[in-house]
């Protein structure tokens, strides 16, 4: 009998120490090989996002309930608020092309563009704060549409996040005003390179590491230089708020705005660079 | 053994219910767990700890190990110790789960630290005492589901 108890106790002690290294091993792999885990996009495809669909379905049957009741000249106003939308983003679209041809001709310079755009793919965003304790968005497009893990996501008016997680049919962003997020940026009128933080509690981002006695000015515009190769180069972050030089200490505090609504936005946008 | 897979599946359910509110909502897998460890712990479920924690890594898009790492841990330890959280009140019980459960969360931090993960103190102390709190529901609630269905150790 005591024989069979300390036999149990030893084998219950190796499965603590298996499941232990297979933990570990876990952390380590997920660290290193970011990219390619297949347990985690198998897992959130077809048992985590169903689910989380199955827990959503009555508060998202009393909201169609509320919507049936909405009139009509409220939907009319909707339609015609997203025509004009729609024709705005088609209107950036161009604008985007026409700055980098004019970019090309002005340079003169005959190596072409590495990382040309190509085609832009226009993603809805269907679940907020998917991340707990980070700022962060749930979009409907995934690996089926060629997202990669790291790529940029930005709105019609500027710079809002990268990918962190790619599934099959979604992915998640992590928003740059989120502690975690630190985008290598350029000021526009100075040319200064700055590092742009998020500061998660009031949706404002700022500059870290800047000394006192650099030239900043309120209202200088920031856009993103494409250091690193993180972020696509020029894209609009946003505008100084407000500059406190904090005496006897070498950095000062700069809040930056962010010029995107990232709050609210509803469509963001993707790029497709390469051949 | 599919009764307590069922309860692990309603433990999922309410974790993606409460997704929403991040690391203040409590643990539910963790607690049924450790019901079914103080429970039945002749019944080896290591390995079903081990893939809950999983589960919840996936849902909170942690780092995939960190939480099965540190469940794995805290049910061996309540495997040790059933003999003597079986003679306490519910009550007792509870303070000594929000004991461990305190230690476990610092350790979290810790880890996370080390991954350079940025995490949100108090959220997490927060999340440890409403775990404590949901025990005696979790307790009485499984207790009856063990009795209704029988769940014997095999």
């Amino acid at each position: 009998m005591s024989t069979s108890i300390f036999k149990k106790s030893v084998a219950d002690f190796y499965l603590l120490v298996i499941l232990v290294g297979l933990s570990v091993t876990n952390i380590a792999l997920d660290i290193k090989y970011a990219n390619s885990n297949y347990i985690r996009i198998l897992i959130n495809d077809y048992l985590i996002n169903p689910i989380q669909y199955i827990v959503e379905t009555p508060s998202s049957f009393f909201n169609h309930i509320m919507e049936e009741k909405k009139n009509i000249a409220e939907l009319n106003k909707k339609i015609t608020f997203l025509e004009k939308e729609n024709i705005a983003l088609k209107a950036n679209i161009q604008k985007i092309d026409i700055l980098e041809n004019e970019i090309t001709r002005l340079r003169s310079i005959e190596t072409k563009i590495a990382n040309r755009i190509k085609n832009i793919k226009i993603a809805n965003v269907i679940r907020r704060n998917i991340l707990p304790d980070k700022e962060s968005i749930q979009i409907n497009a995934g690996s089926k549409d060629n997202v990669q893990l790291g790529q940029t996501i930005f709105g019609i008016d500027g710079l809002v996040g990268q990918v962190v997680e790619v599934n099959m049919q979604s992915s998640k962003v992590l928003l740059i005003t989120d502690a975690n997020s630190n985008v290598p940026g350029i000021i526009a009128r100075t040319g200064k390179q700055v590092i742009v933080k998020g500061r998660s509690q009031d949706n404002m981002l700022e500059i870290s590491f800047i000394s006192n006695e650099s030239d900043l000015k309120s209202g200088d515009l920031i856009s993103t230089s494409g250091q690193a190769g993180r972020y696509l180069a020029s894209l609009k972050i946003g505008r100084i708020s407000e500059i406190i030089k904090n005496e006897g200490e070498r950095f000062a505090t700069v809040i930056v705005e962010p010029i995107e609504n990232i709050n609210d936005i509803n469509e963001v946008i993707l790029t497709f660079s390469g051949q | 053994m599919f009764t307590i897979l069922l309860t692990i599946f309603a433990g999922l359910l309410l974790l993606l219910t409460t997704l929403p509110i991040g690391y203040y909502a409590p643990e539910w897998l963790l607690l049924i767990n450790v019901y079914w460890a103080i429970a039945i712990p002749s019944n080896n479920k290591l390995f079903l700890v081990f893939l809950s924690g999983f589960l919840v890594d996936i849902a909170f898009a942690q780092v995939l190990g960190v939480t099965s790492l540190l469940y794995v841990i805290f049910v061996y330890i309540i495997l040790k110790l059933y003999n003597s959280l079986r003679y306490m009140t519910v009550t007792q019980q509870m303070v000594v789960i929000l004991f461990f459960i305190l230690i476990k969360q610092h350790i979290f931090i810790w880890l996370n630290y080390i991954l350079s993960i940025e995490s949100n103190y108090w959220s997490l102390i927060f999340s440890a005492f409403i775990t404590a709190i949901i025990w005696p529901i979790a307790y009485y609630t499984l207790r009856f589901i063990r009795r209704k269905f029988q769940v014997s150790a095999n």
